[in-house]
């Protein structure tokens, strides 16, 4: 990409931000600004903080230190259930769909009015339905909208959650490894979906191990290991440094 | 033969119901219309209790024990606002306070009464889940009542309080057990709308994804603690309107209804009906009331065991529910 | 050792981090201030009601202490709550009774009959699946189960001739302790004599070892089954025992029978809670319909006598009790600290996949953790019934407070057990020194909720467990 675009504003900038596990130093001290177009990679061995990273951003796990700008306001402790007013969704590395509901509602759950009072006996809205249908019918499981969600495939489970994040609509997206374990059907689709997402303008953040589809994907990448950045940049310039080379191989 | 079998297996939800509903119906009729009231009534009330405990237990997912509590703080609250004052209490036990007032205008103070006490047990419980929520609401119930039975000037301690107006509306006052029956019906009724109304809103998949996984759906934006506590004030509220209802319906009310282990039993009315099912609930009521009541019918059963013979048995049905059917007769959700 | 944190879900994300500074930190320390205070205020004005106290607490807490436990070694090994256990408690208590009351009551055949089968299934399946796997290589498959079964049965029906004839539990247990202490014997003088006898090479001396072995074991079991019968005080003791392996037992058929298969594909700690609740009612009502709802007297085994001290006054028995916590404590500390059973079971308590991918029959240990556990919840019943009046519910109670004891101690730690317990019984018997005695579950409670809130790795929780 060209460097206008890595330098528009980030939607999503961290500064200094740790978390510790015990003595175990998860993320250390991590200042990343996220460009706010196109798809931005991060990777890293494992236990390299990847995964808690995102944790960190979505309010998930809670801060030990640091700050997390986003949506231009400054925080500290980022609370998971205002991550969607700030703009930001994500999905979860093991999928964390609502097991012993239906795919129809683990989508229409995502819809509804957010405080208590008006959802108490708010009844689902037609254009919730709609966007509802809309959503199943894109990741393909309008067919399978009757059934539980815990007897799905384990790809169906991954599109499901994927069309739940993108039934929020936010501005920014955090996808964690979303394409481990998939066929490689299934992985076109996912590819698809975020590809479209990407160019209807929104941020997307993902986690992945496979070089090759952070190289077809990413315009941006980020290199962590062990809770701190290795490198940042554009891929094929990072992915070639040599100490990016080295934390891989001596992994 | 193969193909009955599988109708059956597919059908098993409606033919447990038409077996529970049927069996329950020729067994109260064949006992007499008297019998079927008054069993009718209080299986009513225990299905208004189980139908508000099923949306914490079967619809949020936390197994609460601390619903006699609630069904006792209302029927305390009913008990001493309608105390009549022209019936003269023994000499030998404490006067309380009698206010007389009368029974439907003592309700609605019941169900708020306890809707605060749950919303303040509420912001200790909601921190807590699984079998830690268990233990802990357990302790609510051990309070409470110690409340009923430490309390003096108010509960009269374990004398109990037998001056309990029955609900009356201008000159109509049901003292006919059919005429209660009525009332029990048109609570139960509006209890069951209320639910329908709550379960299948978004409210209530809220409470059902909040069951399955608190963290994520806090991710989509959702405040699980306010949903939690809402849910738990209104299960609340209706364990008080069943318990206001009890005590108008035995017109005398004692500490030891509300002994802790009595808890276990309306839980077991949620397990056994089917978790996440309202209908279950009602089905589940239907066969812990016939239980006790038939106990009494069984031939060869000594006298005096009957109560214990009903523990026993709801323990095994619990056992063998878990072991082949953890969501219940009709359940929508598996623990 | 953090497994028991999922149950409470974290409060407010991202607070100060736990310091004296902190909100948390001085809500604490106000209120251990303020304990201290309340603590002395009473000993200036009332110093022997305060002796008294303590030593109520002491009391309360030898219980607790024994509860906790128990819990602590089927909690930490298997990670759910069981209730199932307060039922073990009341049985083992009323095995006792059933051997003390018998003028009250006859004897049924069919109960006699349901107590020896029981034991005969549970012994069966433990030669089966513990003893037999060992002499697989050295016994032909039939005869070994044949042998086995024969064996389980007889003992099984010994079992119920020994529960249909109550009041002649000495006779009919002496043949029993006689042969114990024959093999006792055996097994000593075998293990520490024979090595050094068969250095000598000698044939002769060899049989003259083993004769000399056999009339020992002769002599000394039978000495040891007369005395057995012929001393009335040894009756308490024994049905006290067989109590405890009774519960023992049915912990073992009921792990086998419910509680095997629903591991398997629990979801939630829930199932296994609901499951063991049925259990538990089933059980307490069993024995409600045998024995009747009311409050039961044992006799007091070492008399009524009060001793006194520090102002106060404490039965004996009180005093047998405070130390019966520490045995049992030495015990399973021992026993999971420098045993390889304990090596496996603190194994299976890390993670049990694994323990099962490295050879660890997990079954069979979580098994004969159920069997110990349930055992001292039998013990801890038997103490609880000769220091006070029996009730079928008495163990529901003192389990939760148990589970309280062993929570604000710190989950999943043994000294923590001990240290909640001593801790429980002091607070619910100082805090209703101004209120009154019924308030001690509910402070029993609001204590374990403070802790739970403030504290939720108890009071030895590790630096790991309070971040």
């Amino acid at each position: 990409m060209t460097t206008s675009e890595t330098q528009a504003p980030s939607a999503l900038q961290t500064d200094k931000v740790s978390k510790h596990f015990g003595a175990v130093r998860a993320v250390d001290e991590l200042s990343i600004a996220i460009p706010s177009t196109g798809m931005t990679s991060i990777v890293g061995p494992n236990g390299s903080g990847k995964s808690t990273l995102v944790n960190l951003l979505s309010g998930t796990l809670p801060l030990d230190g640091g700050l997390v700008i986003i949506d231009g306001k400054g925080l500290r402790v980022v609370h998971a259930f205002e991550t969607p007013d700030h703009g930001l969704t994500r999905t979860f590395q093991e999928v964390r769909l609502f097991d012993q509901i239906t795919v129809w509602d683990n989508i229409m759950v995502v819809l509804t009015s957010r405080p208590w009072l008006p959802a108490l006996f708010e009844r689902a809205k037609p254009d919730y339905k709609q966007k509802a249908e809309e959503i199943l019918k894109k990741v393909g499981m309008w067919e399978k909208r009757g059934a539980l969600a815990q007897n799905l495939s384990y790809g169906q489970r991954k599109l499901l959650e994927i069309g739940r994040a993108m039934a929020m609509e936010v501005k920014v997206y955090l996808f964690d490894e979303p394409f481990a374990g998939l066929f490689p059907q299934m992985l076109e689709r996912v590819k698809d979906l975020m590809k479209e997402m990407r160019d209807q303008g929104h941020t997307i953040v993902f986690i992945e191990h496979n070089m090759d589809i952070v190289r077809e994907l990413s315009d941006h990448i980020f290199v962590l290991d062990s809770g701190t950045l290795l490198a940042e940049g554009e891929v094929e310039d990072v992915l070639n440094r040599p100490e990016v080379i080295e934390a891989y191989l001596g992994d | 033969m193969n193909q009955s079998a599988r109708f059956l297996r597919e059908n098993i939800e409606m033919v447990l119901t038409i077996v529970i509903i049927g069996g329950a119906i020729a067994f109260m009729l064949s006992q007499g219309v008297r019998f079927t009231i008054v069993t009718g009534t209080i299986i009513g009330i225990y299905a208004i209790l189980g139908i508000g405990l099923n949306l914490v237990i079967g619809y949020t997912g936390l197994l609460s024990v601390a619903h006699i509590g609630f069904f006792g703080v209302g029927a305390y609250t009913v008990a001493v606002l309608t105390t009549d004052p022209n019936i003269e209490p023994p000499k030998s036990i404490d006067v309380i306070p009698a206010i007389g007032m009368p029974w439907f205008a003592a309700l609605p103070i019941a169900i708020v009464l306890t809707g605060i006490v749950a919303l303040l047990a509420g912001f200790v419980f909601n921190r807590f889940r699984d079998d830690v929520f268990a233990l802990t609401t357990f302790g609510f119930a051990l309070i409470a009542l110690g409340v009923f039975r430490n309390w003096l000037p108010v509960t009269r301690g374990p004398f109990g309080i037998r001056e309990i107006a029955k609900p009356s509306i201008g000159i109509w006052d049901f003292n006919e057990p059919w005429e209660y029956l009525v009332i029990v019906m048109f609570f139960l009724v509006v209890v069951l709308i209320i639910c329908w109304l709550i379960v299948h809103s978004s409210f209530g998949r809220v409470l059902t994804a909040i069951r399955e996984d608190e963290q994520a759906i806090e991710v989509f934006g959702y405040k699980a603690t306010y949903y939690k506590l809402v849910g738990w004030v209104i299960s609340a509220m209706i364990a008080a309107l069943a318990g206001a209802l009890m005590a108008g319906l035995i017109e005398f009310i004692e500490p030891t209804s509300y002994v802790p282990l009595e808890s276990i039993l309306i839980v077991s009315i949620v397990i056994i009906g089917g978790l996440a099912s309202l209908w279950g609930s009602v089905l589940g009521a239907t066969v812990f009331v016939l239980l006790e009541e038939g106990m009494r019918f069984v031939p060869g059963l000594p006298v005096g065991i009957e109560g214990q013979a009903r523990w026993a048995i709801l323990g095994l049905l619990l056992i063998v529910l878990m072991l082949f059917r953890p969501q219940g007769l009709v359940g929508r959700y598996k623990l | 050792m953090l497994k028991h944190l999922k149950s409470i879900t974290p409060t407010s994300g991202g607070v100060a981090p736990n310091g004296v500074t902190s909100p948390k930190g001085i809500a604490v320390s106000g209120g251990v201030a303020i304990a201290i205070g309340l603590l002395a205020l009473m000993l200036v004005l009332d110093p022997d009601r305060f002796g008294q106290t303590f030593l109520n607490g002491m009391t309360s807490a030898s219980i607790y202490g024994i509860m906790a436990i128990g819990f602590t070694l089927q909690y930490s090994t298997v990670w759910y709550f069981d209730l199932s256990y307060a039922a073990m408690s009341t049985t083992a208590a009323y095995t006792v009774l059933h051997f003390h009351s018998s003028s009250t009551r006859d004897p049924s055949l069919v109960f006699s009959s349901v107590v020896g089968l029981l034991i005969a299934v549970a012994l069966a399946w433990t030669l089966y699946t513990w003893v037999y796997p060992r002499l697989r290589h050295r016994l032909p498959r039939k005869p070994a189960l044949v042998i086995g079964g024969a064996f389980a049965a007889g003992i099984g029906i010994y079992t119920g001739i020994l529960f249909a004839n109550p009041e002649e539990l000495n006779l009919y247990i002496s043949p029993l302790i006689g042969v114990l202490a024959a093999g006792a014997v055996i097994a000593l003088l075998s293990g520490l004599l024979r090595p050094r006898v068969s250095d000598l090479n000698s044939t002769a001396l060899n049989y003259l070892f083993v004769l000399f072995t056999a009339a020992a074991a002769i002599v000394l079991g039978a000495l040891a089954g007369w005395i057995i019968s012929a001393s009335p005080q040894a009756n308490l003791t024994l049905s006290a025992a067989l109590g405890i392996v009774v519960v023992g037992c049915i912990s073992l058929v009921l792990y086998r029978g419910i509680f095997f298969y629903l591991r398997r594909r629990a979801r939630s700690p829930m199932i296994m809670l609901v499951a063991s609740l049925g259990v538990m009612i089933t059980l307490i009502a069993l024995v409600v319909i045998i024995f009747t709802a009311q409050a039961h007297d044992l006799p007091d085994p070492l008399g009524t006598d009060p001793i006194n001290m520090l102002g106060g006054s404490v039965k004996g028995f009180r005093i047998f009790m405070w130390g019966a916590v520490i045995g049992v404590f030495a015990i399973v500390a021992l026993l999971v600290n420098k045993t390889k059973w304990g090596k496996m079971v603190r194994a299976i308590s890390d993670d049990e996949e694994v323990a099962m991918v490295v050879g660890i029959n997990t079954s069979v240990v979580i098994a004969s953790v159920f069997f110990l556990g349930s055992a001292i919840f039998g013990f801890s019943g038997v103490l609880m019934g000769l220091d006070t009046a029996i009730r079928p519910t008495m163990g529901f109670i003192a389990l939760l407070k148990g589970w309280i004891a062993a929570t604000i101690g710190g989950l999943g730690n043994l000294r923590g057990a001990i240290v909640g317990a001593l801790f429980l019984g002091m607070v619910e018997n100082f805090g209703v020194w101004w209120i009154a005695s019924d308030w001690k579950d509910a402070v029993a409670f609001i204590v374990l909720i403070l802790f739970l809130l403030f504290r939720p790795g108890g009071i030895l929780a590790s630096k790991q467990d309070r971040t």
